[in-house]
């Protein structure tokens, strides 16, 4: 339970970061909460994997939630345009991140199978 | 997008990547190789600064970042480190790649 509470601030800390990047342009004093928001952000996910989560779910979960929340978030601070081709672009993105993240943790694991029943073959 | 944002956010997107294979790098050989990590992130993040001041809206800039990052490191992951790359990480690139140009043509509109 806990991790998934630090992931969830990970993200929260990431956009907080991504959005002062934007109002940095204007008032370059917002630079002091992009620099707390990334490092915070990375800070705490290294502690998410550290948990024990699988790194393709934390980075596939984190991509798609922060590309999603950033776009909202920049719509209603910045009042950005978000037209229904680009909802539908950005939801195009946020599912192949997370099929690109999950399928390489499947990946992986299928391998690390592989190996052990090589090593087990060959003792 | 102009020419000029567009340049902007390819090397963005490139020295992120360099800088995240770098990392790959240095956790399992040189340590020499947090140098290029230590220039390639800055370097990213100044790129995206200056896609921002071209106008491009937050939202499209970091979509098209996260994505782009996410598919290349994977292709070059399977390139450099012989990592996996199956049938359906080859399916998430072409969602982003489709994603990416949707999002695009609606940014013109």
């Amino acid at each position: 339970m806990l991790k998934w509470v630090l992931l969830a601030v990970t993200i929260g800390l990431e956009v907080m970061g991504s959005l002062s990047l934007k109002a940095a342009l204007d008032a370059p004093g917002w630079y002091v909460t992009v620099v707390i928001g990334y490092i915070g952000a990375f800070a705490l996910l290294s502690r998410v994997l550290k948990l024990g989560m699988a790194i393709g779910v934390a980075y596939g979960i984190w991509g798609a939630c922060g590309v999603a929340l950033t776009a909202l978030f920049s719509a209603l601070l910045f009042g950005e345009p978000l037209t229904l081709p680009m909802l539908g672009g950005i939801a195009l993105i946020i599912l192949g991140v997370l099929t690109i993240e999950l399928g390489s943790q499947r990946a992986q694991r299928r391998r690390e199978r592989e190996r052990e029943a090589d090593a087990g073959a060959a003792s | 997008m102009s020419g000029l944002s567009i340049l902007f956010l390819a090397i963005a997107i490139l020295a992120e990547v360099g800088a995240t294979l770098s990392l790959r790098m240095a956790t399992h050989g040189s340590r020499l190789w947090i140098i290029p990590v230590a220039i390639g992130y800055p370097i990213a993040f100044a790129m995206l600064v200056l896609t921002l001041a071209e106008g491009v809206p937050l939202g499209v800039t970091y979509g098209i970042w996260t994505a782009a990052g996410v598919a290349l490191t994977a292709v070059a992951g399977r390139v450099l480190f012989k990592e996996p790359f199956t049938w359906l990480m080859a399916a998430g690139v072409a969602l982003i790649i489709g994603g990416v140009l949707l999002v695009e043509t609606g940014v013109q509109h």
